[in-house]
């Protein structure tokens, strides 16, 4: 190599040192091994980069450092400041660490715990990032809180509660006393103020979604505290029996693939391949298909199909055919689709989306599936994506397939979160769209988008499933060390919700729709909807990206990851679960 | 902190999920991890948390490797490749400034000139910046670079040529 490259290798060498030589990079490693190992769900880590609308809460930041190294003082108590940045007031404060216990005893929702060793202006600026999307250049909040001491506290514990918005420092810093074990060695000089014990009212409904406007709110009166019963429900009423046998496919189990009901046939198609040998990363994506008849107990494989091989796309069932569409192919995020009509076993491709919807798709190759939701209307399959918008929200671009005219049409575009994903339901005459704390309504003449009132907790509202004459959705709330989330319904005649009964433990994961039961999947729940009772269905299905189908009668499981004694990390085996109720 | 284990006992304990033998390799890793998604992904967050994806998916799903030796290129495939996922995710091309001193060497007078370290890695993909990582920032050598991109030791060399190649060009035209 010449001596001119060598010149510039040394100096890139020197560079790129210097460059990722930042000590905020890195952690204690005991704090890196307590996060790994408290993370248990796919859920946990959706609100790790939780995005919480800085105009519905309010957030108070409670540094906590202990503070005896370096010969440095202890903080001698809680120092709050109001600081406004955009629409976000901070609290901030200082004194040492809450426990576990302490903090699920905390009233408020306590959004991360942690990272040991990093700077407190680098903390603030990572937290608002995540709570607002405002860029931390932007966000600089600690910096100009005065109480804070002027460096970094490294051996400190950071973390966050948060509650309605207007919540006053008083009623924050009141619960972080009442609650906080003074009697513990590390509080030595810690004292709490004299704080305005906290409101203990039962929270009113709040606003409908924030508009576009981003001013500071002001603080007004102290909201109160949201009152929600989170423990646990009485016990299941019953445990049904769930008939579980394995099924094996004539194409590789895959993760990340599309499966539909026809009503006789469960359909299964592409998705990514599982890991290399040495687990080095995925293998690329699968073109294959196949459908399984579960009353024959039997499969076929499907012909090839028009389009390239893919995985995290779209697909329904029209009731003659399955759509694809979307997804990630080898060639990046696809913007096209095909039909497959299993009585021909024949495919055909789709027309294109409006064009500059694909345009504005290509534009955004780098957006992750949540970014992405679909739903069928009957004669309509819409399909929503979140485009590229601000930084407070970001708008959501929605196009409806007709399948009786093979022609697309747009629908208006309404505003998402910014971080969070999206999900569709359908009420079979208003399209329902939620983005975390935005939620909205359409009816089906495409007029425009309504706001739908949030819930009243405060809470964002997940995988919403309309039963006929209600919809039900997953609410949690967020709380160290587990959170906690209970199913709620939504009328949308009075656009209120109500509180299911409480579930005997959290209703975790996707609903799933039978005609007498909504089935929370990942906690092994069903509710019984006539009944008002709870039920234990155990399906324990403990795969991540897997297929999930409901046939009516059955649940069928394909693919997925998190098989740890599988070569290439993906369950080869599928599941055939029957409730018996 | 425990005794040390043989590198292919750590992966019989990690299989076990011994939290002593995953925490030891917290401590001899995490450095090098955090640093190479960070060059990546220019974000010190998304460094952060495409370096803890790595630790969690070690931890929840144990890669099933027969040659302990495998499992430092495991996790720097696997960082990369969750640094590029997160960059990509957040769709930015934001890489924090900063500024480098190099020198004009194809004139005949030396002086010194600035360069936008940031400017230059923005106009690189995630993986030419992955590459680079893994030579300047880690050191690691053409044989250790195709170990972790699956490719040969020749593979690695080549790519690395086509890559100063083209950062030459880059700095020619600033």
């Amino acid at each position: 190599m010449s001596e001119q490259s060598e010149d510039l290798e040394a100096q890139l060498a020197s560079s790129l040192r210097e460059y990722a030589d930042r000590p905020e990079l890195h952690w204690a490693p005991s704090a890196v091994v307590a996060d790994v190992v408290s993370r248990r769900t796919t859920q946990r880590r959706r609100w790790r980069s939780l995005s919480l609308s800085a105009g519905a809460v309010a957030v108070v930041l409670l540094a906590v450092g202990v503070g005896l190294w370096a010969g440095r003082p202890p903080p001698s108590g809680i120092y709050p400041s109001m600081v406004t940045v955009s629409r976000v007031d901070y609290y901030v404060g200082a004194g040492r660490g809450l426990t576990v216990d302490e903090a699920a005893l905390m009233p408020f929702g306590v959004v991360e715990v942690g990272p040991h060793g990093m700077p407190l202006d680098r903390f603030a600026d990572r937290i608002a990032y995540q709570l607002t999307g405002v860029e931390p250049q932007e966000a600089l909040v600690a910096r100009a809180a005065p109480d804070i001491p002027d460096d970094s506290s490294p051996y400190g514990e950071w973390f966050i509660l948060w509650g309605p918005e207007g919540t006053s420092a008083d009623a924050y810093s009141a619960a972080l006393c009442s609650h906080f074990d003074l009697s513990h060695p590390a509080t030595a000089g810690f004292r709490c103020n004299e704080p305005t014990p906290p409101t203990n009212a039962t929270s009113e409904p709040t606003s409908t979604p924030v508009a576009t406007d981003r001013e500071s709110p002001t603080p007004t009166t102290p909201s109160p505290v949201p009152t929600l019963a989170i423990t646990p429900g009485p016990a299941a009423a019953e445990t049904v029996h769930v008939l579980a046998r394995t099924i094996s496919a004539p194409i590789e189990a895959t993760v990340g693939a599309s499966g539909v009901w026809t009503g006789t046939e469960v359909i299964v198609w592409g998705g990514w391949l599982g890991d290399d040998e040495l687990g080095f990363g995925l293998r690329g994506v699968s073109g294959d298909g196949a459908a399984y008849d579960p009353a024959q107990d039997t499969w076929r494989r499907l012909s090839e199909a028009p389009i390239e091989p893919r995985a995290g796309h779209f697909a329904v069932w029209t009731g003659d055919e399955m759509l694809i569409w979307g997804g990630y192919s080898d060639s990046g995020l696809a913007a096209d689709g095909a039909a497959y009509d299993p009585i021909q076993d024949r495919w055909r491709p789709l027309p294109h989306a409006p064009v500059d919807w694909v345009a504005d798709l290509r534009d955004i190759v780098e957006q992750d599936g949540d970014s992405f939701a679909s739903i069928w209307m009957g004669r309509e399959w819409v399909i929503a994506f979140k485009g590229i918008g601000d930084d407070v929200s970001e708008p959501i671009r929605v196009a409806a397939y007709n399948h009786q005219l093979d022609a697309w049409r747009e629908l208006p575009t309404a505003r998402g979160s910014r971080t969070e994903g999206i999900e569709l339901a359908w009420t079979g005459n208003e399209l329902i769209l939620f983005s975390f704390e935005l939620l909205w309504r359409m009816s089906i003449d495409g007029s425009d988008w309504q706001p739908v009132r949030q819930t009243p907790w405060g809470l964002p509202a997940y995988s919403p499933v309309w039963t006929g004459d209600q919809l039900m959705a997953v609410v949690t709330w967020w709380r160290t060390p587990s959170e906690w989330s209970f199913v709620a319904t939504w009328d949308p005649s009075s656009d209120s919700w109500e509180p299911l009964t409480q579930p005997p433990r959290s209703a975790r994961g996707q609903l799933l729709l039978d005609k007498q039961h909504v089935i929370s999947l990942g906690s092994d729940l069903a509710y019984e909807i006539v009944g008002g009772v709870w039920l234990d269905v155990p399906m324990s299905v403990d795969r991540s990206d897997a297929v999930v189908v409901w046939t009516g009668r059955e649940l069928l499981v394909w693919g997925g990851w998190e098989c740890g004694a599988c070569p290439n990390g993906v369950f080869q085996e599928g599941l055939l679960l029957t409730p018996d109720w | 902190m425990s005794q040390a284990h043989p590198p292919e006992q750590t992966l019989e304990l990690l299989s076990a999920r011994d939290q002593d033998a995953f925490t030891r390799l917290v401590v001899m890793h995490d450095a090098e991890l955090v640093r190479l998604c960070f060059v990546i992904c220019g974000d010190v967050e998304m460094a952060r948390d495409a370096t803890q994806n790595t630790w969690h998916r070690l931890w929840s799903r144990p890669p099933s490797l027969r040659d302990a030796s495998k499992l430092r290129p495991w996790l720097l495939t696997v960082a990369a490749n969750e640094a590029r996922q997160i960059a990509r995710r957040r769709r930015t091309g934001y890489v924090r400034e900063l500024e480098y001193h190099t020198r004009r060497t194809e004139t005949a007078t030396v002086s010194d000139f600035r360069i936008d370290l940031a400017e230059l890695l923005r106009k690189l993909a995630p993986d030419e910046r992955q590459l680079l990582g893994l030579r300047y920032v880690l050191g690691l050598s053409s044989e250790e670079i195709g170990a972790v991109l699956g490719v040969s030791a020749e593979g690695a060399r080549s790519r690395l040529h086509r890559l100063l190649s083209k950062i030459r060009k880059n700095l020619k035209d600033v």
